[in-house]
């Protein structure tokens, strides 16, 4: 970076000789007094938030409770040793990679099947587009609907086939992966339509010249299309992984972390925690070791692509 | 002979594109599916919308879409208004109260 800078810099000093070096002080004063109104911005409502988040989860700050101290790191401490914090990380590491996983699969699929056009492939595609458009909020409460036992249109279905009913968000074993299948449900369109423009924009030459080698259609796809479309489908998986790692309106609408604990996903704990037990020092440290772990997850993700960007 | 060749050529595109076509069909049917139950429910009255028997055909009803203060008013119980949208702003409301 440093080395970058330098070498700009000596070019455009050499290029006017003539001129006198302008004064520097009205032009960073015209600088940062065009970067304030920004800035203000920024640090009302990004970072004051976040750096308070912090301070707090360093304070014993229970809303029952009319006094606050300073505790230090007894909040991560006490978390890390607590067995519900762990159940809440492994249920949502499993609700994020089994759900994304699925959905990429699916995605890449339903690409790979659209990406050299069909006849009403313009239709199709907006509608598969169109549950991505509804707000979370309203699939929670379709799925609440469609999946209730006795005149929920799924079970109807179920009994119709002689399959008989099954209580999909009332049984602890069942009650994750339904979250999952409302998930892929949903967000499979996203990955879909980030695959497809990627697939779209696969010069066809390429795949004229593999063919011309002999390579069959899985050939292509393993040997071409996966290197050639790394970087859309890194960017699209992590867009995926940071949202399914934040999934709390599905599960507030649909089990609210039950039954018993199967679906209390990290986020779903943190507003338990905070605003119906009313820890907010515990939530907050909670929150920051959520933010911690989607930070460590995505850039592990990442590093392919930060690192080619180094070499450059 | 030697057009055998090229017919059998266009006729297995075809064939693929079929197949092709078809997964995508069902895809489509099957991510629409749901968002087709919940637009007809919103046609449905309330005995229609919680009939444990799949209601394909039925009377629709443009009620749900009517906010009519004479009729409804406001002491009319909640559960008697089978309205879709209104369902679901009701229970968001509901779930922010009580959270």
């Amino acid at each position: 970076m440093a080395s970058s800078t330098s070498k700009k810099g000596a070019p455009a000093a050499a290029m006017s000789p003539g001129l006198a070096p302008r004064p520097r002080r009205p032009r960073q004063v015209l600088r940062y007094s065009a970067m304030f109104p920004g800035l203000l911005v920024l640090g009302a409502f990004a970072l004051y938030p976040a750096v308070y988040s912090l301070v707090i989860s360093l304070f014993n700050w229970n809303l029952t409770s009319p006094t606050q101290r300073f505790v230090g790191l007894r909040n991560y401490q006490d978390l890390l040793t607590d067995p519900a914090f762990w159940h809440a990380v492994a249920i949502t590491i499993e609700f994020v990679a089994v759900s994304v996983g699925i959905q990429f699969l699916i995605a890449f699929g339903l690409g790979l099947i659209f990406f050299r056009g069909l006849p009403g492939d313009k239709v199709m595609r907006a509608l598969i587009l169109m549950p991505m458009l509804i707000a979370p909020v309203v699939v929670g409460l379709l799925a609440r609907f469609s999946l209730e036992p006795t005149f929920g249109i799924v079970n109807q279905l179920l009994r119709q086939l002689g399959l008989g009913t099954q209580d999909f968000l009332g049984r602890p074993e069942l009650a994750l992966p339904t979250l999952i299948a409302i998930d892929v449900w949903q967000w499979t369109p996203f990955l879909f339509l980030i695959l497809l423009a990627a697939l779209q924009g696969i010069p066809e030459d390429v795949i004229e010249a593999a063919k011309i080698d002999g390579a069959t259609w899985p050939h292509i796809v393993w040997h071409i299309f996966l290197p050639l479309l790394q970087y859309p489908i890194l960017v699209g998986l992590a867009l995926r992984v940071i949202d399914a790692f934040r999934v709390y309106d599905l599960v507030f609408m649909t089990t609210r972390g039950g039954p018993i604990d199967a679906t209390s996903t990290m986020s779903w704990q943190i507003y338990d925690v905070g605003f119906r037990v009313f820890n907010l020092s515990y939530a907050a440290a909670f929150s920051w070791l959520l933010l911690i772990l989607v930070m460590v997850t995505v850039s592990f993700m990442m590093r392919r692509i930060v690192a080619n960007q180094e070499d450059q | 002979m030697t057009t055998a060749t090229p017919r059998t050529r266009r006729r297995r595109v075809r064939w693929s594109t079929g197949v092709r076509f078809l997964i995508a069909a069902v895809a489509t049917i099957g991510f629409l599916a749901p968002i087709a139950w919940m637009v007809t429910t919103a046609f449905k009255t309330t005995k229609d919308a919680f009939s444990p028997t799949p209601q394909l055909l039925f009377s629709p009803t443009m009620d749900n879409f009517a906010f009519d203060r004479r009729r409804h008013g406001d002491r009319r119980p909640i559960r008697q208004r089978s309205n879709a949208v209104a369902q679901i702003r009701r229970s968001a409301w509901v779930g922010h109260v009580e959270g």
